[in-house]
C-alpha cells in the first residue's frame, strides 16, 4: 500500500473534522486509520497553528476546526490538483 | 503580436505571483517548507515574466538586460523547484555549458515537466520548448543561418512561454 504523504493525511484529518465537528479524537484516528499517538502528535501541531481547537483532560477529548483550518482546508484542497500534476503526490 | 505578446506576459506574470502568494499563505498556516519553496520558485518566475514585459516597453540597449534576466529568473524558479539533489547534481555540471542560461532553462524546465503530469508536464514542456527557441536564435544567427527568422523565432518562443503560464492559470484558476 502507498505510503500517505503528510500533507494528504493534514487534509484528511480536517476534513473529517470539518464535517463532524466537533469530534473525540479517538473517531478522527479511527475515520482516517491513524495510530492514536501519531493522530494525537499532529492534532496538538494543528492546535498550535490555530487551524483546529482541542477540549483537552488528561487525554486528548473533543476536537473542533476553527475558522483559520477551515480556510486553511479550502486552499488545501484547491491546490491538491495542481501539486499532484507538480508531482508533489499530495 | 506583440501587444497580444505583452498581454500573455503580463497575465502569466500575474498568475504566478497570486499562485505564489497562495503559497506563501499556506507556508504562514502550515508552516511546510516545501509551500516556502514553491512559493520563492513562483514569484522567480513572476520576476522573470516581468522583466520580460519590461524587455518589450523599454528601449533597445535596456531591452536586451532585462531579456536576458529574464531567463536568469525563470532559472532559479526552476532550479528551486527541483527535489531531489541527484537531479541538481545531475544537472550542475552543465552550468558551465557555454550555450548560456536558455540551454539550462531548457534542461531544468524540462526535468521538472519530466518529474510532472497533466497539464503541469505538458506547460513545463512548452515552456522547454521556448527556451530551446530563445537559445537557438542566437545560435542560428551567430553561424549566419536563419538571420531574418531570429526574431521571429525569439517573439514565437516567448509566445510559448507566456501561453503555457495562461493554460496553467485557466486549468488552476482556483488555486488564486
Amino acid at each position: 500500500m502507498k505510503k500517505r504523504g503528510r500533507l494528504r493525511i493534514i487534509i484528511e484529518v480536517l476534513s473529517y473534522i470539518a464535517e463532524e465537528s466537533p469530534v473525540p479524537a479517538t473517531r478522527v484516528a479511527q475515520a482516517t486509520g491513524l495510530a492514536y499517538d501519531r493522530l494525537a502528535a499532529l492534532l496538538e501541531e494543528l492546535n498550535e497553528k490555530g487551524l483546529v481547537k482541542l477540549e483537552t483532560g488528561e487525554r486528548l477529548k473533543r476536537v473542533s476546526i476553527t475558522k483559520k483550518g477551515l480556510e486553511t482546508l479550502r486552499k488545501l484542497r484547491e491546490l491538491r490538483d495542481f501539486l499532484e500534476d507538480l508531482g508533489l503526490g499530495v | 503580436m506583440e501587444v497580444l505578446l505583452g498581454a500573455l506576459v503580463a497575465a502569466s506574470a500575474l498568475f504566478y505571483l497570486l499562485t505564489s502568494l497562495s503559497l506563501f499563505r499556506l507556508h504562514r498556516a502550515l508552516g511546510e517548507e516545501l509551500f516556502l519553496r514553491l512559493s520563492i520558485s513562483f514569484s522567480l518566475l513572476s520576476l522573470g515574466q516581468i522583466l520580460m514585459l519590461l524587455s518589450l516597453l523599454s528601449s533597445e540597449r535596456l531591452s536586451f538586460s532585462f531579456y536576458t534576466t529574464s531567463t536568469a529568473f525563470a532559472l532559479s524558479g526552476y532550479f528551486v523547484m527541483i527535489r531531489t539533489k541527484q537531479a541538481l547534481a545531475l544537472l550542475s555540471p552543465l552550468v558551465i555549458v557555454p550555450s548560456g542560461l536558455d540551454f539550462l532553462g531548457m534542461l531544468t524546465s524540462g526535468y521538472v515537466s519530466y518529474t510532472s503530469r497533466s497539464y503541469v508536464r505538458a506547460a513545463f514542456a512548452v515552456l522547454s520548448l521556448s527556451h530551446l527557441g530563445r537559445s537557438l536564435g542566437p545560435l542560428l544567427t551567430g553561424l549566419g543561418l536563419l538571420p531574418d527568422l531570429e526574431v521571429l523565432l525569439l517573439l514565437g518562443a516567448e509566445f510559448l512561454k507566456a501561453l503555457a503560464a495562461f493554460v496553467l492559470a485557466v486549468r488552476y484558476r482556483k488555486i488564486i
